[in-house]
């Protein structure tokens, strides 16, 4: 066991890891919180909106999705200048433990770091400026939804973080290309599916959407459940991001310079 | 110490590089690898650490597999490759996160290491010259004492005295534990400190000798006429004609190992017939 996991050694990489990248982690998130005030100062000022529950809500996705993807792709960058992947690769730590690092920086310790930036930002401009309308405080991050939106987050980090192995330049485009290749070939075969089980043509819908389809003069559409609330489409995506992470994880031990 | 057995490479999509490798590698020795430019001397040492998996055959350190870069196996091997990373670190506070992973890592060796090569403790290593990082890597490398070290032209970029205290350093680090191999063009360098000779050629290790053994059965010298002499192989300098004959004195002379090289690259057939038939008395 202690060839794969050793406590005391993974400490150390974890260590190692900190000083060697903090001051471009602490520089990011400066960024970060700099885009999120302007972004926020924006709303507040300019367009006069109240910061309600939804709108922190798809502000909090949005910028977790993006940041958190982009972050991710770089997690790995190292791999791909061969000078620093042979340091990388060739120091005494097992591949897990470098994968546990890479991965407790991209997922958790971003998650944690984000959330306590957003709670802090839009706190602040809540109390800023009080717009007229605005009746609710900032949005609890414990609730079902924010914790929804990590669900969705955790898949997009398995497909960023197995990008980042992957590809050696070019992470976060060639990983976006990819995923938005295989969604488009999953809408088309979903539609494919559709229309030979029911024996009309339906619309381009992403698996587990809605069905839509012309039915005489009219337009059908069969609006299933919250996808949200749909336990199969929840057990479905925990699944895939599992394995997409145990496949991370094999594309780095089997990486050569 | 590290076994090598029918080793076949190739990069993807890309024909091999390497073919029908046989190598073992003995504690005590300091090898010289010596070829043509992409011949696949930094392969064959990526091969060496797992950073490269071959299509065929195994590589193996003290009986465990190399392939995979298992704990064991990086702890006791330290890969100096030609292109360096040095982070935004003083060596002091690179040692302080990196020599921790090494078991038998020295840190009273290292700042020795450090102010025979001169290099400034207290320098951002990113900023400082090539060279300089260079002697910084070379530093912290010798003083993880592994058992088995891979320098991939370690001498590029520094400068003569460097190179001459690189010199002394490693023939003063060298133990009856410790295998050094140093893959190199600068053959001049290092033909003093080096005792086996490696030379990797047409996907192949085609010469695998102690030097000892080489000047046991070949004379070199410098001539200015060698019409009647039964010349293998020579070469025109401006101090005369660089020579490789047949050893049938007895007398030993100082092996030029550039010149040994040229004529096994120019593919003598008769000096690499002699160079097998020694490799294989020494087999049996």
């Amino acid at each position: 066991m202690k060839k794969i996991f050793n406590p005391a050694r993974f400490g150390k990489l974890f260590i190692k890891h900190t000083t060697e990248h903090y001051k471009g982690y602490l520089m990011a998130l400066a960024v970060l919180i700099g885009v999120m005030m302007l972004g926020g100062s924006f709303l507040v000022y300019m367009i006069d909106a109240p910061l309600d529950q939804s709108t922190q809500s798809g502000l909090f996705l949005v910028i977790l999705l993006t940041a958190g993807t982009i972050y991710t792709s770089t997690i790995f960058a190292d791999l791909g200048e061969k000078k620093k992947a042979i340091a990388y690769l060739t120091l005494p730590a097992s591949h897990f433990e470098k994968y546990l690092v890479a991965w407790l920086y991209s997922f958790l310790v971003f998650l944690v770091i984000y959330a306590i930036s957003f709670y802090l930002v839009a706190l602040f401009l809540l109390n800023v400026r009080h717009v007229s309308g605005q009746a609710e405080g900032v949005i609890n991050l414990l609730q079902k939804q924010p914790l929804q939106m990590c669900l969705i987050y955790a898949f997009l980090h398995a497909i960023a973080f197995w990008g980042a192995i992957y590809f050696n330049k070019l992470h976060f485009i060639k990983t976006a290309f990819v995923f938005f290749i295989f969604l488009g070939l999953l809408i088309l075969f979903n539609k494919i599916v559709l229309t030979a089980m029911i024996d009309r043509n339906v619309d381009a819908a992403p698996p587990f959407g809605n069905l839509r389809f012309p039915d005489g003069g009219r337009q059908v559409d069969i609006t299933l459940p919250d996808a949200r609330d749909n336990p199969t489409l929840t057990f479905l995506v925990v699944g895939l991001t599992l394995v997409i992470w145990i496949a991370a994880y094999f594309r780095l031990k089997e990486k050569q310079v | 110490m590290l076994i090598i057995k029918d080793l076949h490479f190739g990069y993807p999509r890309k024909p091999l590089l390497l073919e029908n490798i046989n190598l073992e590698l003995r504690q005590g020795h300091i090898y010289g690898l010596l070829g043509k430019n992409g011949a696949g001397k930094s392969t064959l040492l990526k091969n060496m650490i797992g950073l490269a998996d071959p299509a065929k055959g195994s590589c193996q350190y003290n009986a465990a597999p190399v392939k995979g870069r298992p704990v064991k196996v990086l702890e006791d091997i330290y890969f100096i490759a030609e292109e360096l990373y040095v982070p935004s670190l003083t060596p002091t506070q690179f040692v302080a996160n990196t020599a921790c992973f090494y078991p038998k890592f020295s840190q009273p060796d290292f700042y020795h290491y450090l102010d025979v090569l001169a290099v400034d403790r207290n320098g951002i290593m990113d900023r400082q010259s090539f060279g300089q990082q260079k002697k910084a890597m070379i530093a912290f490398g010798l003083a993880t004492h592994t058992d088995l070290l891979l320098m991939d032209e370690p001498t590029n970029g520094l400068d003569i005295p460097s190179k001459v205290q690189f010199r002394k350093l490693i023939a003063s680090v060298q133990t009856e534990e410790r295998c050094i191999v140093i893959s190199t063009h600068q053959v001049r360098d290092l033909d003093s400190l080096i005792d086996t000779l490696l030379v990797l050629h047409d996907r192949q290790i085609v010469v695998n000798l102690s030097l000892d053994d080489v000047v046991e059965r070949l004379h070199f010298g410098v001539y200015p006429d060698t019409s009647e002499m039964p010349v293998l192989y020579e070469e025109e300098t401006i101090r005369g004609k660089a020579a490789i004959l047949a050893n049938t004195t007895g007398e030993f002379s100082k092996a030029d190992v550039e010149l040994l090289f040229n004529a096994i690259i120019s593919g003598n057939p008769t000096l690499l017939i002699l160079l097998k038939d020694i490799r294989h008395e020494k087999n049996i």
